[in-house]
């Protein structure tokens, strides 16, 4: 990604960290972010959180993240790095003590959720919620609705007209904070390009919530190295897109040895020739629970969605995933893809998949597959036979096997950092 | 080098019997070749020595100097110098060749109580190993074997054994699916490999390899044991008169 030359000496950290208590950031939610909050309990009231009956929490049970016991997510020794090019814009987030950030360049603006002045000035906060309320109105989403009836804590990116920008998102979190609610709001204005990257740990229960506007010509690329902690943790992750014409979005998500995660993602392709690539990866052990629910709505004409998800499951590790491809009347010359893969290493573990296509529109191509399995024999036998143990030439195939969910990121750099952190997440191994 | 003595064999889930007491002794320096009909138990002696999965050793012993192979792993067998050229090279999408050959070369070095290759030193004595059998540099930065040609999938095996540098070479029918050109460039890469401190074992269905690769002593597998040895001269005679006529002279090999 090229940068502006001003921008070229060194990453920028934005953040003056001045510690503040729980207390003070609570007194300072701005109205317009209470009236949301007011709004969205309401909704809760009548949505509540989800149980096990839901068909949506069938393979994963809703209240992991609910009863977890009070205790928190180790800080990984190293918070990995995806993106170290110059310019790159560094965020340190302690979960809470994001209050201060404030950058407003030519290219990119970034604000916080209290900091009142400049998000009235550079968003329209009535943007904040809306995506939420709208993936909520299909299906209900109790954890999403509680998230926004409460959170205060979250990002503002703009991403503006015709720029590009990259930012590197931090997670440290405060050991004595057991729960967090996060809620960022991203706009890439038309041709704009914003790579968003993030990694580190979360705190023991997270629930996080992105809400994301690509206009028309402009990309979003995010990809998410998350989890390896070894405590308890559960975390929940929603990620709400609507992409315009001609508009990219690209995510992709790895996380390892993770206890409880939900990943879910609902993308409206609302404008023509609009495309959408979704992606994930992740390594499972002893007491695993990794679940990716995706929704691709296809709006618009000729547009192109692939959703490549692949896991890797030892000891009796569950991984789920629930994947739809949903085309409107009117979506024509839709091209969605859609495949899932466990691969399973122990007789223990599980992978359970629901693909699923409902097509309103006669002129479209879509595809699904979903797999599991053990390793090829073949080649298990192969590697061996030139003097690989069993253990690293399952490692082998088993890292070979993410490659293609890894694949689908498409900047090169970010690429080979990830490769290069699911092959020590996975020599880790616990 | 290779001792095999009254080796039987099976599938491990059937009972009928696809080696009934192999005995070969191969020296170091001395290259063999075993021919056979289809069914013959060729590609199961290959296998049982290198210890695939499937098979069961009901007697018999099989040792590598003074290494008991049918109580090693296989990745012990090729730590102690035994490789097996692949009749059909397996394809592993997603890992690359480079990062295969430097994986096992370390593993095996690993395993032996060496020092590990720099990434440096493997690059250069890959390049220059892949040069000599004139592979492209490209099929090194691919995925191992993934969309070779027949042909390359085959110099693939040979440069796995150029820099793997075993002591004791099994060619599971390395000559089939190569056109002339390139049989003549898999027997140059073999015959490059030859000498005092290793022994080969070619496994083949015709005398067109022993014409590039001259054999020390030539045998006859037929209903899983060997029906005749012999020089050179043994597999023009096959050749020329077939598995049939030779075989036929201690038993009914069709039948297989």
């Amino acid at each position: 990604m090229s940068q502006k030359s001003d921008k070229m000496q060194s990453p920028q950290l934005v953040q003056k960290s001045k510690p503040r208590n729980r207390s003070d950031s609570y007194n300072i939610t701005p109205s317009w972010l209470s009236e949301i909050h007011a709004q969205a309990k309401k909704r809760l009231e009548i949505v509540g959180l989800p149980n096990r009956r839901h068909e949506y929490w069938k393979y994963t049970d809703p209240r992991k993240l609910q009863n977890l016991p009070n205790q928190t997510g180790l800080p990984p020794n190293k918070v990995p790095v995806l993106q170290d090019k110059l310019g790159v814009i560094q965020i340190n987030s302690d979960e809470l003590n994001l209050d201060n950030l404030n950058l407003n360049s030519n290219d990119v603006v970034i604000s916080t959720l209290i900091n009142g002045s400049t998000a009235n000035k550079c968003f329209k906060t009535e943007l904040f919620g809306k995506l939420e309320t709208a993936a909520s109105e299909m299906i209900p989403r109790g954890f999403a609705i509680e998230n926004t009836s409460r959170a205060n804590q979250g990002l503002l990116i703009l991403c503006k007209n015709g720029t590009q920008s990259a930012i590197q998102i931090f997670h440290k979190p405060r050991l004595e904070i057991q729960t967090s609610y996060q809620h960022h709001l991203i706009v890439v204005e038309p041709g704009g390009e914003l790579h968003l990257t993030e990694s580190g740990a979360k705190t023991a229960r997270s629930n996080t919530v992105f809400e994301v506007y690509v206009k028309a010509g402009g990309s979003f690329h995010f990809e998410r190295a998350l989890g390896s902690s070894q405590e308890q943790t559960a975390s929940l992750c929603s990620v709400f897109a609507e992409v315009e014409k001609e508009g990219r979005f690209h995510l992709f998500g790895l996380s390892a040895y993770s206890p409880w995660v939900r990943n879910e993602c609902v993308v409206w392709l609302k404008g023509d020739n609009a495309k959408a690539n979704l992606a994930g990866a992740f390594l499972g052990g002893k007491g695993c629970h990794h679940d990716d629910t995706v929704l691709v709505i296809h709006e618009g004409e000729n547009c192109e969605s692939r959703q490549v998800y692949k896991k890797v499951l030892q000891d009796d590790s569950k991984g789920v995933f629930q994947g739809k491809i949903l085309v409107q009347p009117g979506a024509q010359k839709t091209d969605g893809y859609q495949i899932s893969q466990g691969l399973l290493l122990s007789d223990d573990s599980q992978f359970l998949a629901k693909p699923e296509l409902e097509i309103y529109a006669d002129d479209v191509a879509c595809s699904h597959g979903s797999t599991s399995g053990g390793v090829n024999e073949e080649a298990m036998f192969y590697l061996r036979s030139r003097g690989i143990g069993k253990q690293q030439a399952q490692e082998l195939l088993a890292l070979a096997f993410l490659a293609d969910a890894i694949d689908e990121i498409k900047d090169e750099h970010v690429h080979a950092r990830v490769t290069d952190l699911a092959s020590a997440w996975f020599a880790r191994g616990y | 080098m290779l001792s095999i003595r009254n080796l039987h064999a099976k599938l491990n889930d059937e009972d009928k019997p696809i080696l009934n007491g192999v005995n070969l002794e191969i020296f170091a320096g001395e290259v063999h070749a075993i021919m056979g009909p289809n069914g013959s138990g060729k590609s199961t002696l290959s296998y049982v020595l290198s210890g695939r999965d499937g098979y069961e050793v009901v007697s018999g012993s099989a040792w590598l100097g003074d290494q008991n192979l049918l109580e090693m792993e296989p990745e012990e067998r090729a730590a102690c110098g035994l490789f097996l050229a692949f009749q059909y090279p397996v394809e592993i999408a997603g890992v690359g060749n480079m990062t295969f050959l430097r994986t096992a070369l370390n593993a095996q070095r690993k395993t032996r109580g060496e020092d590990e290759i720099s990434a440096a030193d493997f690059l250069r004595l890959a390049r220059t190993k892949a040069t000599e059998l004139g592979i492209s540099p490209d099929l090194l930065k691919r995925p191992v074997n993934f969309g070779f040609s027949g042909g390359e999938k085959k110099r693939n095996e040979i440069l796995q054994m150029a820099i793997l540098q075993p002591r004791m070479c099994i060619l599971d029918e390395t000559d089939s699916g190569l056109d002339v050109d390139a049989l003549r460039q898999v027997a140059k890469g073999v015959n490059n490999l030859r000498s005092s401190k290793r022994a080969i074992l070619l496994i083949t269905h015709y005398q067109r390899l022993l014409d590039y690769i001259k054999p020390d002593k030539v045998h006859i597998l037929a209903n899983g044991k060997i029906a005749e040895s012999g020089g050179p001269e043994l597999a023009i005679k096959v050749e020329t008169s077939g598995y049939s006529k030779i075989a036929g002279e201690t038993s009914n090999v069709t039948k297989i």
